[in-house]
């Protein structure tokens, strides 16, 4: 019972957003159904009318011309309202793809709405995440219920007149002689249903291995490895493994349930015998006539359809049910990072960090612990120490992607939570460490990092000058609207690893800020472009502040100070020489990277 | 024509292998549910003419007679509903085993192919084009089935008209066929048109993907780009989506124009038989029995225009299956010396020209390894470094000179073989989504191992420390995939989860591409300690662009825009080669200012 309270109301929740989305169409389609419905019983009645009058006309010697008259009279208005009919149809079928249109574009201009107001938090955590993946894996089967909803509505008024025409006729007996016969199906069909659909549930994660296993073998990333490891037929057993348990389950739910099912639901056919059978007696007892036998016949096995029709929705709608559940769960999200005053920040004069502790959300150990340290607006810093060290944490907190548990961040003197965010954000311009080359065109690669300036193409070129990806573009014909990569555009270029990088650094020097966060910008980059780059924001960067986050150490000499972060916590800070002066964490470091020799 | 009938035959052969046994009894359960819609028009026309018959005239043994006709309705409409039934079940049942068939056809292919398909950008493109678009192919290979159960429905429905009366069931024939002709040509664009959006509709997606990604959050939050992304996204769809409903919906209302004549042509049909009713050449049995027959054969008509416009605009995607089938598999050289220990690995004048492509990556390159010798091989991005460890591993043949193993040609041996006795770890590594366990073995999965050997490359890397953590042990899955449990590894352990396959194999000839990339200082230094520990009886080839790594190495071999400028010890170079002195001393500056 509650099982079916639920699936009302989701259905009632569905209508409400298809109401929300196109109330206009909803209406309208749902009144066209309503045309729809009653055409269909009309051509029914015609019908019964059109064998009334040829047997009256036989039985009675009308006239010849006179009872083709009005038997040809009939049929045309019958064929006419079925060419009506599907007119009708028509209209209404576009009318549905229009209203789906509006639905989908609803539905993903909310959902995107939402994931846009969520912090970083929720995509650092997985159990959140995996509450966003399975939202937007929902999305199609949203939109289908919803979609399904009109059908729902066209089949609930379909049955309720065949309900009421038989009831009028007062044969209401053999309705619920039909609800009857029919019940059983449904309760085998429902366990059927939801027994495959549990199954297919707790094996969703399948879809998940046996789509990995496969993409091993035929994406480009392990092909080497394959081959070499000669790993191929052990990955493919792995897969017959998955496989071959999924579907075992899967028959033995067929073979033992499959059979009861199709037996059970012949049932219904039952009831149609009984109906013809009372019928032919009626007529036999001259109550009825043979117009009032196909007419009623075809109502009532019309509203066996439609009882089954509405039962199989009724079924399906389970899965719909989970995606409900998660898109309303995704939407019930709230971003906790909110600025609390609405001050503009225009320029930054210091950056002071007191006493910060972090850890993430639902983890134990803090990442930054007690950490405190200032710098000036102008002042070049790096923050060095081994991976996992916190580094990028403290650009996560300046960024305001997460508040700090403890203690306090100012710039200019004032809480950052006092600025407005978007403001704060945009006095930075930063190279992340997992950038993304996007697939658009290399221009909107670049112009994305400020697009305010989204015409400015020389900047463009000369952001990319400045970053060295220009000297591979040279020799080929690469204008600013060339595609990065092939996957949307034939002619589109495939930039190795290094030049995805200069990618990026193009797009953060396009952005004029006064600080430029570099998290790990040279992974990707060879010796002579490190320096090159280094060189190039030497000069670009001369009067505005830059923050480096690296665990090399030999490319520091830039920087005014440096702090070295070990377990959450500041141990040493100072300039180079001093560091290397004091022989502690950071000359040890260095000497190690350093070569012995020397 | 030929060839659509090729492909509807290749199609029955794919369905036929996928399930024998199933196959077979689909085909015979759209027969037998076929035959029933005629039984039906027959009983209900005897059961209306009996009725007439009654009502003028009252007849008991007619009355029995009609109601053992009932029954035998009843039961035959039971034995079509249990028969359809378990053929729907039998075909959601045959869907996964063609599934998988079609996933082992290709996956068998796609293992035997080279590695040229995957390494070259433009080859790999391509096969994952033609695979791409054969995805999806179960449903059109499954509209076979759709297809066959059409086409008897009207051979079936046609068959009867044509029994009844011949010059009849020809007008209405001759009347269809153009307009039958014209519905395929419309659905067949349409279908067209849906395809061509495909492109534009995917890559849309993408963009509305980026916004719930966890790998763009943090770009798209500080650079403010949702927004925008969400419109352009919304703009573009409705426009996609607009375009298509347009599109269709303009032919479907033209294709309705068409059917008027044959709706016309219903009503004479009706009219005429009306008339022979009312002259008692025919009866009111007739009437039911004839709308029934001629609607049933408009209505599969129809369906069939549908079926047949899928089919046919699908048909690419067939072809796109074949094509993949057709592509070349290995033609890497494979001798049958079984190789033993590896002394002495020589380069003796390669060239090199990867497949399809006109730039020389390899030129006139020679060197010498003995055992018990660590090479470093330096140089720029792109400079040929990589392309040395690909030809170790044999995924190419070299254009011309050869590569001696032991002073034997390398491709006079047991490739299997060969590629047991060296490790490679290449630039590319890939960390499995399998258990740590599997991670570490599959460098060497038939080898009877334990747990131990195990174990001890993963403290060789000082990686054993994941195990240690909660709840982990070597059973233990990395990322999500396969266990909810997983563990997620930054980018400097999977690097050294990649480079304990190297400890765990143990071979004598190690092939490193930048294999510390990822690492931070202290790691780096640990394990390429340890393998300067264990060289004594190896070869060790490492590719590099830390110049600084020169200090492990007996040899260095330079190499620029596929040539080696300049081989030898470090010192050698350091003190004859200007340019290696200059890249040194660059790498060597930042520290050696700050020392001092």
């Amino acid at each position: 019972m509650k099982k079916w309270m639920e699936t009302v109301k989701s259905l009632l929740y569905s209508i409400k957003i298809v109401f929300k989305a196109d109330k206009l169409r909803f209406l309208l389609s749902v009144i066209i159904q309503i045309v729809n419905t009653l055409l269909g019983y009309l051509l029914l009645y015609i019908g019964k009318c059109t064998i009334d009058t040829i047997l009256y006309s036989i039985s009675n010697d009308i006239e010849f011309e006179k009872a083709v008259f009005g038997v040809g009279k009939l049929v045309i208005v019958s064929f006419s309202i079925s060419f009506c009919l599907i007119i009708c149809n028509l209209k209404y079928e576009i009318l549905l793809q229009k209203l789906q249109l509006q639905l989908g574009l609803y539905i993903d201009k909310e959902m995107s709405e939402q994931v846009l107001k969520l912090d970083m938090s929720y995509f650092d955590n997985s159990t959140f995440y995996d509450d966003i993946a399975s939202a937007l894996d929902g999305k199609s089967k949203i939109n289908f219920l919803i979609y399904r909803v009109t059908f729902f509505c066209a089949n609930i008024l379909n049955i309720a007149i065949a309900v009421f025409i038989i009831y009028s006729w007062s044969l209401s007996p053999l309705i619920i002689l039909l609800c009857i016969f029919i019940f059983p199906g449904v309760l085998i069909r429902e366990k059927y249903v939801t027994e495959i659909y549990l199954y297919e549930n707790k094996n969703r994660g399948l879809a998940r291995k046996i789509s990995y296993l496969i993409s091993l073998i035929y994406e480009k990333y392990a092909a080497k490895e394959i081959r070499y490891y000669q790993i191929s037929e052990w990955i493919v057993r792995k897969y017959k493994i998955n496989w071959g348990s999924f579907l075992k389950g899967l028959k033995k739910i067929i073979y033992k349930l499959g059979i009861i099912d199709s037996l059970v639901n012949t049932l219904p056919e039952i009831v149609i015998g009984i109906v013809v059978s009372y019928l032919v007696w009626e007529i036999i007892e001259q109550k009825l006539s043979i117009g009032d036998f196909t007419y009623l016949l075809g109502i009532f096995s019309g509203l066996k359809d439609n009882i089954l029709n509405l039962v199989g929705d009724l079924a399906k709608l389970e899965e719909s049910k989970l995606a409900i559940r998660n898109y309303k769960k995704f939407m019930s999200f709230e971003s906790k990072v909110i600025g609390e005053r609405d001050i503009n920040l225009e320029s930054i004069f210091s950056i002071e960090f007191n006493n910060v502790s972090f850890k993430y959300p639902n983890t134990e150990k803090y990442i930054l612990d007690q950490i405190s340290f200032k710098i000036a607006g102008n002042e070049k810093i790096a923050i060095v120490g081994v991976n996992g060290a916190g580094k990028s944490t403290i650009i996560k907190l300046l960024l305001r992607f997460y508040e700090p548990d403890n203690g306090e961040i100012r710039i200019n003197g004032e809480k950052i939570q006092n600025y407005r965010v978007d403001s704060l954000r945009a006095r930075f311009s930063i190279i992340f460490q997992d950038f993304i080359t996007y697939s658009l065109s290399i221009k909107e690669n670049v112009i994305i990092s400020d697009l305010k300036k989204e015409n400015d193409e020389d900047e463009v070129w000369s952001a990319l000058r400045y970053s060295g990806v220009l000297t591979y573009f040279k020799d080929k014909k690469i204008t600013l609207e060339t595609n990065v990569g092939k996957e949307y555009d034939d002619n589109g270029i495939e930039l190795s690893g290094g030049n995805r990088q200069k990618l990026a650094i193009a797009r953060a020097i396009f952005r004029k800020a006064d600080f430029l966060i570099m998290d790990e910008p040279n992974s990707a980059l060879d010796i002579t472009a490190e320096k090159d780059l280094f060189d190039k924001i030497k000069i670009l960067y001369k009067d505005k502040g830059i923050i480096m986050i690296s665990h090399r150490l030999g490319n520091l000499d830039f920087v005014d100070k440096i702090y070295v972060v070990e377990k959450g916590k500041i141990i040493e800070e100072g300039s180079q020489s001093s560091l290397i002066k004091k022989r502690g964490k950071f000359y040890k470091l260095l000497s190690i990277q350093k070569n012995k020799k020397c | 024509m030929k060839k659509f009938c090729e492909n509807i035959r290749f199609c029955l052969m794919l369905l036929y292998n996928a399930n024998k046994f199933n196959f077979a009894i689909l085909l015979l359960g759209n027969l037998i549910s076929l035959l029933t819609p005629f039984v039906n028009l027959y009983i209900s026309r005897y059961l209306i003419n009996q009725l007439v018959e009654i009502v003028s005239k009252f007849n008991q043994e007619k009355i029995n007679r009609i109601f053992c006709v009932i029954t035998l309705y009843v039961l035959t409409n039971m034995f079509i509903k249990f028969w359809s039934n378990i053929i729907d079940k039998l075909m959601d049942l045959h869907l996964q085993d063609m599934v998988s068939y079609i996933n082992m056809m290709l996956i068998k292919k796609s293992v035997n192919l080279d590695i040229s398909y995957f390494d070259i950008p433009e080859n790999f493109d391509h096969i994952s084009k033609s695979r791409d678009n054969a995805q999806g192919l179960h449903q059109v290979i499954f509209s076979i089935f759709k297809l066959i159960n059409n086409f008897i429905t009207i051979i079936t429905y046609f068959t009867i008209a044509v029994r009844t009366s011949i010059s009849m069931s020809l007008i209405v024939f001759f009347f269809f066929v153009p307009s039958f002709l014209f519905k395929i040509q419309i659905d067949k664009k349409t279908y067209g048109f849906s395809k061509k959006q495909v492109r534009d509709i995917r890559k849309n997606n993408y963009i509305y993907n980026l916004l719930f990604s966890c790998v763009s959050a943090k770009e798209l939050r500080f650079f403010y780009l949702g927004e925008r992304f969400s419109k352009e996204y919304i703009k573009k769809a409705r426009r996609l989506t607009e375009a298509k409903i347009k599109f269709t919906s303009d032919k479907k209302q033209f294709s309705t124009l068409l059917d008027i004549p044959s709706y016309l042509l219903q009503i004479i049909i009706n009219i005429y038989i009306i008339i022979k009713i009312l002259t008692r050449e025919k009866t009111l049995g007739d009437y039911i029995f004839f709308t029934g027959v001629y609607s049933n054969l408009y209505s599969g008509l129809l369906q069939m225009a549908n079926v047949l416009a899928e089919f046919m605009a699908y048909n690419n995607k067939i072809n796109d299956f074949k094509q993949y089938f057709l592509l070349n598999e290995s033609n890497i050289k494979c001798g049958s010396i079984k190789l033993d220990e590896i002394e002495k690995i020589e380069f003796k004048k390669v060239f090199f020209v990867y497949p399809g492509s006109k730039e020389t990556v390899l030129k006139d390159i020679s060197f010498i390894l003995k055992r018990g010798e660590w090479a470093l091989l330096i140089g720029q991005n792109g400079s040929g470094k990589s392309t040395i460890c690909k030809l170790l591993a044999r995924f190419y043949e070299p254009s011309s000179g050869e590569i001696l193993i032991n002073d034997v040609d390398i491709s006079l041996y047991n490739l299997d073989i060969l590629r047991k006795k060296i490790s490679i770890l290449f630039q590319d590594y890939n960390v499995y989504s399998f258990t740590i366990r599997e991670n570490v073995a599959i460098s060497n999965i038939d080898f009877r191992w334990n747990d131990s050997d195990i174990m001890s490359a993963l403290t060789s890397v000082n990686i054993d420390y994941l195990l240690t953590k909660q709840n982990s042990d070597l059973d233990t899955y990395i990322s999500k995939v396969f266990s909810d449990d997983g563990i997620e590894l930054s980018g400097g352990e999977k690097q050294r989860l990649a480079l304990a396959r190297i400890f765990f194999k143990n071979n004598g000839v190690i092939v490193l591409d930048e294999p510390t990339a990822m690492l931070d200082a202290l790691s780096e230094n640990n394990i390429l300690s340890k393998l300067q520990e264990g060289k004594r009886d190896k070869i060790i080839i490492m590719v590099s662009h830390k110049l600084l790594h020169a200090i492990y190495a007996d040899k260095v071999i330079f190499f620029k825009n596929g040539e080696i400028i300049a081989q030898g010890t470090h010192t050698i170079l350091y003190e004859e080669n200007n340019e290696y002195r200059k890249l040194f001393n660059l790498q060597l500056d930042k520290y050696r200012t700050t020392v001092r």
